[in-house]
This record gives structure tokens, C-alpha cells and sequence, in this order.
């Protein structure tokens, strides 16, 4: 009946085995049952043995499923419990096989040496054979294996324990000890003869069994319970998905096909039956986002495992909508990738806010420029004025030379040749004019920002003159390089000299003496900065005067530093003022380190 | 420079404003020096320069205006032409009351900065030559015997012979020679001339 149990047991878990072929422990729990209803076998068998020689040869055979049995509990502990020494399980497995060799080659078996006299007796009711004789000596290697057997179960019990798992170890640790120890028990005094009945080991390997497959039960409970929270945390997750609009989707890496949720289609503007694949899905990308997104996918699976990413789809009606993106990437064993899950959200009202505030932020700083260059007509007229009167003067003159008899036409040349240069140079005050005022998207790009300085002096020249300032330049002996909006960064220098130009001009005491200078080292962030010797900036205002609306002059909107520090952040550098040990302040900026810098 | 030579001293920072000024005032066959320094102009500044100056009001370091003082200061007598970038008010009325002759706006038209130049160069010639039939009225004068003195200055006053006789108790033959010694001496032709540089060199109230 017990071989049944066994052999039933043994099935089922084979089966499972089979198809989950990572759980090991149904497999080995199988063997050791297969292994026990053999040795239920093998005992009866021996019980109705009515030679000598039939009696050894069935003990003998006895000792494969006993020690297939003893390597299965071995194993399935230190698969099952995860505890127990690893060359301990080694030893006992090589020293249980080694010991079928003196078991085949001795002339009985493993346990006699030699059977005297099969003596019959009484046994719940039925008369069965039992053996008497001399014991083999190498019996001591199968002793030895099931006391390392021991010694290794208690070990990895005993883990289990610390492990906080005690009832596990007690119910299936303690059962194990339990039964192992009641095995050795019985062959020991079987064989000594102090019990004079037959072997009945294949009872305490029923327990061995049921203990097992008691805590494996245990095992496909909690799984089935499992599932049971697996259904409701699903539905959980898809209840918060819907509730948050999450598409949710899986790509498999190898078929590049996509899995997602209905949430996801719609997002995408995919039908609720589409077959969704990697190129299907790429298409639905706005082309200009394509490669972002190839490339952040490509960085995610080579290795990054994080995937995020925003991009635009386009719509069957022509819309197109933000996609927000996040996933992971899962790797198998192996550290290849095998497939990415992830979230997409709608972010297009977000999108949209951004690009407002982008767009009145650019509106802001353009307006704020072209107060700027407001204050600065006068200046500007002249910059324009003194070329045009070269101009006028030098046409005049060529006239009045033509006109008269002795045409110089040597002179007359040269005339025309300074006519063309000085309307360049109009040109250029012009150009330099209009590019302050136009409205435009943040252009980034490699500018020598010596030349941005230089720029600006020659903007505001002869406003510095008629102030009465002077000007000096500490400029870095190489031209350092950035990577900036060149207008923006003109605005910002613009603004500072100019707040320096009022500062000095409302102080008597002011030498009226402006320092422009720059310096980078090696590696570097580029430092620009802008000092006066004015009054100063009283403690308690050096952060203040960033802040919007804040303003210390009569007719100030308060918006130039705010802007000039928005303009620098934006550029990825810092823009602040510090007080000069003897007088007046000095605003610093700074820009990034530019890769083409010189050092 | 030979300072017989009517000169027009340009003083602008501008080169290239500078050269062509410089070109327009050429072709007009003027006499040109230019400075691109106020500074430097008023440096070697000649007292005895004749012509006049073309200034520019918008220059680093001393501006038009602050020039025109330092050249008063040093006693220069030569007309003040300014060109300006802006057109700007009170700064040409401070400088018309310092005696500028003329506030032009760049850019200047050749006609009216030439004729401006014309106005100053006549104006400064004038000046010049009344500076100096003063002067030689003056050297002249301390040729004249006490006596003689006495007779000019009763004879610019419009009297008569018989009065200026009564109020110097002598009789009218002697102060008609007395008189003619006086137009020889100061080299006049009429009363009226004597009159007038007797004005110019403030002997008489005009």
C-alpha cells in the first residue's frame, strides 16, 4: 500500500518536474520516492526468501533504491531547504555509490559477510525469513553515509532555523533526522539480532516520504495562493493603470513582438486585435524622434536595463500626441536581454505647458533685450552716424575733386575704396543690431566668447563715452571656446556692463572704471566676470537682486538679472554677484567646459 | 604749420570720419590739420594759429566741451565749429555760449560745414585784424608827448578845438597842431578812424 503512495507521489511530481524543469526538488523527491517503493518491494521479497542465497542476492539488489533514496534526500534538502553544506552532499553522494562496489563484489552483500542460517518467524501473523550471520566490515561505509547524512541534516536544519523559518525546520528538518536516525536504528538492530525481525525500513522511508511530500504539498498551496494574490495584484495593477491612463506593454527582444494593453493601443492609435511588432510600432514614432528613441532603446538593452524616453506619435487624424516612456529590460542567465516591459503615459497638455512657459520665457528675454537696447538708441545712433558721415564726407570730396580740373583719380580710388569699407562697417552695426532684436528659438553652438565681449563693447562704445567710463579687458590668453546662444550670451554681458555703467554713474566717488574679464583653466568651467567700483551690493540683497521685480533703479522693470540668470542656468553654468574687498561688486558667470577648449 | 597760413584744425577719434573730413576740406582747397586726440591737439595747441577748429562734442578721454574750455584757458582765439552724433539741446546751447560758432549734426552736409568754415575763418580774420590795427594803435600811442595825449583823448570825445583849448587854457592854433601831430603820429586819415580804434583799444567807452 505504502509503494503506491510512493509510486503515486513519485508521478505527480516527476510531472511536475517535467514541466518546470528548474524545480528540481519535484525530481528528487520523485527518485526517493520511486527509491521507496522499491525498497518496499525489495523487503517483501526478503521476507518470503526460502534460501540462503535468494535472501543475499534480494538484499543485495536492496541497496540501489536505498541508495538512490539516500542521494534524493540529500539533494532534495539542499535544493528544497537551500541550507546545508554543498561538499557535504558531495561526500555523502560518492560514499552511498562507492559503497555499492564492495555490496556487488562481496560474495553475499553489503551487510553479511557471510549468512549462516535463514531462521523463520512470526510476523503480524505470517511467517517471514530473517538472516543470521557473520556482518561485513565494509558495512561501515553505508554507516558512515547515513551518519554524515545525519550530521548534514541537522547542519542544514539548523540554517533553516536562523534563517527564521523554524517550523520548516522542525517539520521537515526534524522529521528527516527523525526518520534517517529510526532507519539506521532498524538495521543496526536487525542486524545485531537484537530485533529478531525483518527489515522494515521501508516503513520509516514512508515517513521519509510523507514528510516530504507533506511540505511540498505545502509548497503547490502556497503557490496556488499565490496565484490567487497573483489575479488580484494583477487586477490591482490594471485598475491604478486604467485610473492612471499607463499603457502597459511587454516586448519580447528575440521575436520582437509586442504585448501591451488596451490602454497602450489607444495611446499609440493601435485597433484592440493589431498584431504589434518592433517595426509597426516604430512607424507610429514622429521621424523626428525615431532616433532618440533607437538610441535610448539601444542603450537600455546593451546594458543600461533603465529605459526612458519621450516621444511624438503621429495619429490617424493628423494629431500628434507625447508619449512618456520608462521600462526595465530583464536578462536572462546568460546576461542577454530578453525582454522590456515598461509604462507609456500621454504627457501632451504637459508638453504643451512647457512649451508655453519655453515660449513666454523667450518672449520675456526678448522684450527685456529690447528694452536694453532701448536705453542704448543713443549709442547705437552713433555707431551708425560716424559711418555714414565718413561716407557722406568722402562722396563729397570725390565730387568736389571730379569737378575740378586736375581729377585725381589716384585719391578718387581710395575715396571708394574707404566709401565701401565704412558702409561695411554700418553693415556690421546693423547686423549686430538686428540680431539683438530678433525673436528666436535658444541656438546653441561653438562661439569664441572673446568675441561675444567685443561684440558688446563696440554695442555700447560710445554710450561708455559720453559716461565718461573706461573700460579694461583681463581677457585669457587663449580664446576660450563655449557652447552657447550667442545672442543670449551678448544679452547677458550687455546687461551686466550696463547695470555697472548706472551703478558707477549715480556714485561721485566712482573712478568710472569698468574690468571685463575672462579666465579658464585646464578642464575648467569658463569664468566671465563683470566688476565696477561702485557702491557696492548691501549683504543682505547679493541673492535678492536675481529675484524678479526686484529693482534698485528708479525706472527698472527688475527683470534684467532674472533673465541673464535663467539665460546662464539654462546654458548649464552659474551666474551670481560678490562684493570687491575694496569697493563696488562683481557679477561671475560661468559655461561649461567646452570639449574644442584649448588648454 | 606756418601760422600765416589759415589752417582748420580737425579733432575727431574716428580715423576713418577723421580721413574723410579731412578729404572734404581738401577738395574745398582748405589748409587741413587733423588730430585724432583732443588731447594731442591740445598739446601742441599754437596761440599764434590762425583758421578755425572743427571739433567733435563725443570723444574718450576729454570731450568736446572740456576742450573748448582748456583752449580758452589757454588763451586761443581761433572759432569753435562742433559736429555732433546726437543732436543734443543743452549741450549746443553751452557751447554756442562759450562762442562755438556753429553745432552741426553728423552726418554733415559739405555745404554747410563749409560755409560754417567760411563764417569762422572770415570771423577769425576779422578778429585778427582789428587784434592787430589795436596793437600797432598802441605802439603808436606811446609815441605821443604827454601833451599830445591830452589833445586824443578830448578829440575822440567829439570837441572842439576851441573847447579842448578852453579846457586846456591855451589857444585853439595850438592844439589844431597839437591835433594834426596826433593824426600823423597815428597814422589816420579822419576823426572817424581815430574814433574807432581808439574805441577798439578802450580809451573811450563804445
Amino acid at each position: 500500500m505504502d509503494a503506491a503512495v510512493c509510486l503515486t507521489l513519485a508521478g505527480i511530481n516527476l510531472f511536475v518536474w517535467l514541466n518546470v524543469r528548474r524545480e528540481w526538488a519535484h525530481l528528487f523527491f520523485s527518485s526517493a520516492a520511486i527509491a521507496a517503493a522499491g525498497m518496499a518491494a525489495f523487503e517483501l521479497l526478503a521476507m518470503r526468501a526460502d534460501s540462503i542465497r535468494d535472501y543475499a542476492e534480494v538484499v543485495r539488489w536492496a541497496h540501489v533504491p536505498f541508495c538512490v533514496l539516500i542521494v534524493s534526500v540529500v539533494w532534495f534538502a539542499r535544493v528544497y531547504m537551500q541550507a546545508g553544506r554543498t561538499w557535504l552532499a558531495w561526500t555523502i553522494t560518492v560514499l552511498r555509490t562507492l559503497a555499492l562496489a564492495p555490496n556487488f563484489l562481496a560474495k553475499y552483500n553489503l551487510n553479511y559477510k557471510e549468512i549462516t542460517a535463514l531462521r523463520q518467524v512470526r510476523f503480524l501473523g505470517e511467517d517471514v525469513s530473517i538472516a543470521e550471520g557473520v556482518l561485513n566490515p565494509w558495512m561501515i561505509l553505508g554507516q558512515l553515509s547515513s551518519l554524515l547524512l545525519l550530521v548534514f541534516l541537522v547542519d542544514a536544519s539548523i540554517t533553516v532555523w536562523k534563517r527564521g523559518e523554524r517550523r520548516r525546520a522542525c517539520l521537515l528538518g526534524g522529521s528527516l533526522v527523525f526518520f534517517i536516525l529510526l532507519t539506521a536504528a532498524d538495521i543496526v538492530l536487525v542486524q545485531t539480532s537484537v530485533l529478531r525481525l525483518p527489515y522494515m525500513i521501508s516503513f520509516t522511508f514512508f515517513g521519509l516520504i510523507l514528510a516530504m511530500a507533506f511540505d511540498l504539498s505545502r509548497h503547490v498551496l502556497r503557490a496556488s495562493r499565490l496565484i490567487r494574490e497573483l489575479e488580484e495584484s494583477e487586477y490591482r495593477m490594471s485598475l491604478a493603470a486604467n485610473a492612471a491612463k499607463l499603457g502597459v506593454w511587454v516586448k519580447d527582444l528575440k521575436t520582437k513582438e509586442i504585448w501591451a494593453s488596451g490602454n497602450w493601443r489607444r495611446l499609440l492609435g493601435f485597433t484592440e486585435s493589431e498584431r504589434l511588432d518592433l517595426d509597426h510600432f516604430l512607424k507610429k514614432i514622429h521621424p523626428h524622434d525615431r532616433d532618440l528613441f533607437n538610441t535610448n532603446l539601444t542603450h537600455a538593452i546593451s546594458g543600461g536595463g533603465y529605459y526612458e524616453t519621450d516621444y511624438r506619435v503621429l495619429l490617424a487624424d493628423g494629431q500628434t500626441r507625447w508619449i512618456a516612456s520608462r521600462g526595465q529590460v530583464e536578462f536572462n542567465g546568460g546576461g542577454k536581454p530578453t525582454v522590456l516591459r515598461g509604462v507609456s503615459i500621454d504627457i501632451t497638455e504637459r508638453k504643451q505647458a512647457e512649451m508655453e512657459v519655453l515660449q513666454q520665457r523667450g518672449e520675456l528675454t526678448h522684450l527685456s533685450r529690447v528694452t536694453m537696447l532701448g536705453e542704448l538708441s543713443g549709442s547705437l545712433a552713433h555707431e551708425l552716424n560716424q559711418p555714414l558721415t565718413a561716407i557722406l564726407s568722402n562722396a563729397q570730396a570725390a565730387q568736389r575733386f571730379l569737378a575740378q580740373d586736375d581729377t585725381r583719380l589716384g585719391e578718387v580710388r581710395d575715396i571708394l575704396k574707404d566709401i565701401v569699407a565704412e558702409d561695411k562697417r554700418a553693415g556690421e552695426v546693423i547686423r549686430r543690431l538686428r540680431l539683438l532684436l530678433k525673436k528666436g528659438e535658444l541656438q546653441k553652438q561653438e562661439i569664441d566668447v572673446h568675441e561675444v565681449v567685443e561684440d558688446v563693447l563696440h554695442l555700447i562704445r560710445s554710450d561708455l563715452v559720453n559716461q565718461g567710463m573706461t573700460v579694461k579687458t583681463e581677457l585669457a590668453a587663449m580664446s576660450p571656446i563655449a557652447n552657447a546662444d550667442r545672442v543670449q550670451l551678448q544679452q547677458v554681458l550687455l546687461n551686466l556692463v550696463l547695470n555697472a555703467c548706472d551703478v558707477m554713474a549715480r556714485d561721485s566717488t566712482s573712478s568710472h572704471r569698468l574690468v571685463i574679464g575672462t579666465r579658464q583653466g585646464p578642464g575648467e568651467p569658463l569664468l566671465v566676470s563683470v566688476s565696477d567700483d561702485g557702491t557696492g551690493i548691501a549683504p543682505e540683497n547679493l541673492e535678492k537682486i536675481f529675484d524678479p521685480f526686484f529693482t534698485t533703479k528708479a525706472q527698472g522693470m527688475g527683470l534684467g538679472l532674472s533673465i541673464c540668470r535663467t539665460i546662464i542656468t539654462t546654458h548649464g553654468g552659474k551666474l551670481w554677484a560678490a562684493n570687491n574687498p575694496e569697493r563696488g561688486a562683481t557679477f561671475h558667470f560661468t559655461l561649461p567646459a567646452h570639449a574644442g577648449t584649448a588648454p | 604749420m606756418n601760422h600765416a597760413t589759415p589752417t582748420v584744425y580737425l579733432v575727431d577719434d574716428d580715423p576713418a570720419v577723421l580721413k574723410s573730413l579731412t578729404r572734404l576740406l581738401r577738395s574745398a582747397r582748405l589748409n587741413v590739420a587733423a588730430f585724432d586726440s583732443p588731447r594731442q591737439y591740445l598739446d601742441q595747441h599754437d596761440s599764434n594759429a590762425t583758421g578755425c577748429i572743427v571739433l567733435d562734442v563725443a570723444m574718450p578721454g576729454l570731450n568736446g566741451l572740456a576742450l573748448q574750455e582748456a583752449l580758452a584757458a589757454k588763451g586761443s582765439k581761433l572759432p569753435i565749429i562742433f559736429l555732433t552724433g546726437q543732436g543734443d539741446i543743452p549741450m549746443s546751447v553751452q557751447a554756442m555760449k562759450r562762442g562755438a560758432i556753429d553745432f552741426l549734426t553728423k552726418p554733415v552736409n559739405d555745404d554747410d560745414l563749409l560755409k560754417a568754415i567760411r563764417v569762422a575763418m572770415e570771423e577769425e580774420r576779422e578778429g585778427r585784424k582789428t587784434r592787430a590795427e589795436v596793437d600797432e594803435f598802441k605802439d603808436r600811442l606811446a609815441l605821443l608827448t604827454p601833451r599830445e595825449r591830452e589833445v586824443l583823448t578830448h578829440v575822440v570825445t567829439g570837441q572842439l578845438n576851441k573847447q579842448i583849448a578852453g579846457e586846456l587854457g591855451t589857444v585853439e592854433k595850438t592844439i589844431k597842431v597839437h591835433r594834426a601831430r596826433v593824426m600823423e603820429k597815428m597814422n589816420v586819415q579822419s576823426l572817424a578812424e581815430l574814433v574807432r580804434l581808439a574805441e577798439r583799444a578802450g580809451l573811450i567807452a563804445s
